[in-house]
C-alpha cells in the first residue's frame, strides 16, 4: 500500500461508518464510505481501492454476498477485507465473510489502519504466490500438451510401421511358402533372413510402443504430474462385469466347440476401473479359448477369497478371486512367471497368433489395482488366478464431499483446505443427484450435517462400504 | 483349409496391406473381394455375402469396429476377423465388444491368417 491509499468502509446505512472513517483519516488514509450492496463491486474494483472495511454492526449475513463477490472477482480477490465487528455480534457468524482480519468496533483508527496494512502485505505475498502458481500451472499444461502430442504421433508412427512390416512379412511368407513359384535353396535362406529381420523389427517396435505407453498413458495426477494409477475407480458389481464380458465370447466358444462355464458368487463388488477390469477378463478368456482344444472347457470363477486369520496390515484386506481355468496344454512350471512379461511367448506357441501382450496387460492392470496375478499349480490345463482387493481407492487424492447448501460454508472449507496445502474440497449442493455422482468419484467422504440442509436420501452413503459412522443418517 | 472355395471379403483402406493375403488366398483357390472402407464392406455383405471377413480397424468414413457392429446386425453368422496395427489392450476389447470373432495384430504371417480363417469356419 502507498501513502495515497484509498480505503472504503462499507456500512449498513448512510453515515453509519463516519466515526470510523474519521479515525482512519487522522491516520493519513483517504477514506470513502458506502452502503452495503453487492452491486457496488464494479465501483470498488474500478476505483483503485486498496482495502475494504466491512462495518458489521449487527447483521453479518447482509455482507455475505458482497464478501463473496470480492473474493471471486480476480480484480479484488487479493484486496484486504477487514471485518469491523460491533460488540454482541457472534464471531462465528462473521467467519462466514472469510475476512482477512477481524477488528472490534472499539479499535482506534491507528489500530485499524495497522491491521489494514498488515493484511495488505500478506495479500501482496498471496498475490505473488498465486501468480507463481499460475505460471507453473501454465508451463506444466504446455509441457503436458506437448507430451500428449508426441505420444499421439509416436503411436501413429508405430501403427503405420506395423502395417508396413505386415506387407513385408506377407510377401516374404508367400515366397517362403512358394505361393508364387518354387525357390532355390539360397533364395529360401534369403527369405528366412528377411522374415527374421522383420520379426526383430517388430520386437523393437514393441519396445518403443511400451516406452511410449509408460510415458504418456498414465493419467495426470494432482498438480499435473503423471503416475501409474488407474484413471478412475468406481464401485462395480463384479459378477455383472465378469458375466457380461465372458458373454462376448459365446460365439467364439461355440465355433471352437469349447464349453464356457461360469461360477459366479453374485453380489461381489470392488472399487475398480471397470473398463480396465473388463480388459483383464477379456485377455484371460481369449487366452484360455485360444489354447483349449475342441471339446474342452473354460471355467471362469469369481468368489471372495477365503478368510486368512494370519494375515495382517495390507495383506488383511478383503479380496476377490477371479480364476480362469482351461483344459488346454497348460503352462510349464518353469514358464509360470515369464508368461506375464511383455512380449514373451512360449516356444511351442510361436506358430499361433498372438503378440505376447495379453497376460502382461493383465499383470499391469491388476498391479494398478494393488492386486496380484499368478499361474496356479493344476492337474489339468492352465489356471490363472487374479486377486483383487475390494477397496483400494487411492488416499493420495483425498477429496472432501461437503454436503451443505450454504455457499459460504463451502467457501470456508475450501479456504481451510487451500491453507493446509491439502486438496481443494469439491463444491456440491445437497441435491441427491450431486451427492450420488460425487460418491462415485470421492476417495473420502465427509458429511457436514446442517440443520438447514434439505433432507436427502442418504441410502447410497450409508450403504457404501467403509462409510464413516458420522455420515449415517445425516441430514 | 476347406476344399470348398471360400469367398473372403478383405476390408482395408490401404490396398497394399492385404495384398499378400489376397495373393495367397487366390493361390489356394479362394475368391476375394476388396472393400476400402466399412461402408463399402456393409454394402458388399448385403449384395454378395462372403463366407468370412478380414477387416482392418483404422479406416475413413466407418472404422472397423463400427462396420463390424453393423455387419453383425445384418449377417450375424459371418465370422469377422479383425486384423489391425492397433496393439492397445483396449483395441482387442473393443473388437470383441463390436462382435468380432477373432483379433490379430499386424504384422502377421498370412499363413496364420489362413489357419485362423479355417478355425473360424470350423474346418481345421
Amino acid at each position: 500500500m502507498t501513502d495515497d491509499e484509498l480505503l472504503v468502509i462499507v456500512g449498513v446505512s448512510e453515515g453509519s461508518s463516519e466515526g470510523c472513517a474519521e479515525g482512519l483519516r487522522e491516520g493519513g488514509a483517504r477514506v470513502e464510505t458506502c452502503v452495503v450492496n453487492a452491486n457496488d463491486l464494479a465501483t470498488l474494483s474500478a476505483a483503485g481501492v486498496d482495502a475494504v472495511i466491512l462495518d458489521v454492526d449487527a447483521d453479518p449475513e447482509r455482507f455475505v454476498a458482497l464478501a463473496a463477490a470480492l473474493r471471486q472477482d480476480e480484480r479484488t480477490a487479493t484486496l484486504p477485507v477487514i471485518a469491523r465487528v460491533a460488540p454482541g455480534v457472534a464471531v462465528e457468524r462473521v467467519v462466514l465473510l472469510a475476512p482477512s482480519a477481524i477488528a472490534t468496533s472499539s479499535s482506534s483508527g491507528a489500530h485499524l489502519l495497522a491491521a489494514v496494512r498488515a493484511t495488505g502485505a500478506r495479500g501482496d505475498d498471496r498475490a505473488a504466490a498465486a501468480e507463481r502458481e499460475r505460471d507453473l500451472e501454465d508451463r506444466l499444461r504446455t509441457a503436458s500438451g506437448r507430451l500428449d502430442a508426441v505420444g499421439t504421433e509416436a503411436r501413429a508412427m508405430a501403427h503405420d510401421a506395423r502395417v508396413l512390416c505386415g506387407i513385408v512379412v506377407g510377401y516374404a511368407a508367400n515366397l517362403r511358402d512358394e505361393i508364387v513359384g518354387p525357390l532355390e535353396d539360397e533364395q529360401r535362406v534369403h527369405v528366412a533372413q528377411i522374415l527374421q529381420a522383420t520379426d526383430d523389427l517388430v520386437s523393437l517396435l514393441e519396445r518403443f510402443s511400451g516406452a511410449v505407453r509408460a510415458t504418456t498413458d498414465a493419467p495426470p495426477s494432482r498438480g499435473g504430474g503423471r503416475s501409474g494409477k488407474p484413471a478412475r475407480r468406481v464401485l462395480c458389481n463384479l459378477g455383472e462385469l465378469v458375466r457380461g464380458t465372458v458373454g462376448l465370447f459365446d460365439n467364439v466358444a461355440a465355433q471352437k466347440n469349447v464349453a464356457v462355464v461360469l461360477e459366479i458368487d453374485d453380489g461381489l463388488t470392488a472399487w475398480c476401473d471397470p473398463l480396465k477390469c473388463k480388459q483383464v477378463v477379456t485377455n484371460l478368456v481369449v487366452n484360455a479359448l485360444k489354447f483349449t482344444p475342441a471339446g474342452g472347457r473354460v471355467t471362469v470363477t469369481l468368489r471372495p477369497q477365503a478368510a486368512r486369520p494370519d494375515a495382517s496390515g495390507k495383506d488383511a484386506r478383503q479380496r476377490v478371486e477371479l480364476r480362469v481355468r482351461d483344459t488346454g496344454p497348460g503352462i510349464p512350471a518353469e514358464d509360470r512367471d515369464s508368461v506375464f512379461q511383455r512380449g514373451v511367448r512360449l516356444e511351442r506357441d510361436r506358430g499361433l497368433p498372438g503378440s505376447g501382450l495379453g497376460l502382461a496387460v493383465v499383470r499391469d492392470i491388476v498391479a494398478e489395482h494393488k492386486g496380484t496375478a499368478e499361474v496356479e499349480e493344476t492337474a489339468e490345463g492352465a489356471s490363472l488366478l487374479v486377486l483383487l482387493p475390494t477397496d483400494m481407492r487411492s488416499r493420495e487424492g483425498r477429496s472432501l464431499l461437503l454436503v451443505d447448501d450454504a455457499a459460504a460454508a463451502q467457501r470456508i472449507v475450501d479456504a481451510i483446505h487451500k491453507g493446509d496445502g491439502g486438496p481443494a474440497g469439491w463444491r456440491f449442493d445437497a441435491r441427491r443427484d450431486s451427492v450420488v455422482d460425487a460418491l462415485a468419484r470421492c476417495a473420502a467422504v465427509v458429511v457436514v450435517p446442517q440443520g438447514s440442509v434439505p433432507v436427502i436420501d442418504v441410502g447410497p452413503i450409508s450403504e457404501r462400504p467403509g462409510a464413516p459412522p458420522s455420515s449415517r443418517g445425516a441430514r | 483349409m476347406s476344399t470348398r472355395p471360400l469367398h473372403v471379403l478383405l476390408v482395408d483402406d490401404n490396398p497394399k496391406a492385404l495384398e499378400p493375403l489376397e495373393i495367397r488366398l487366390k493361390a489356394l483357390g479362394h475368391r476375394t473381394t476388396l472393400a476400402h472402407n466399412g461402408e463399402i464392406a456393409i454394402a458388399m455383405v448385403e449384395r454378395d455375402p462372403p463366407d468370412v471377413i478380414v477387416m482392418d480397424v483404422t479406416m475413413p468414413e466407418l472404422n472397423g469396429y463400427q462396420a463390424c457392429r453393423a455387419i453383425k446386425r445384418i449377417a450375424p453368422k459371418i465370422p469377422v476377423l479383425i486384423l489391425t496395427g492397433k496393439t492397445e489392450a483396449a483395441d482387442r476389447f473393443w473388437a470383441f465388444q463390436s462382435g468380432a470373432d477373432e483379433f490379430l495384430n499386424k504384422p502377421v504371417d498370412p499363413a496364420v491368417v489362413v489357419k485362423t480363417i479355417a478355425a473360424l469356419l470350423g474346418k481345421p
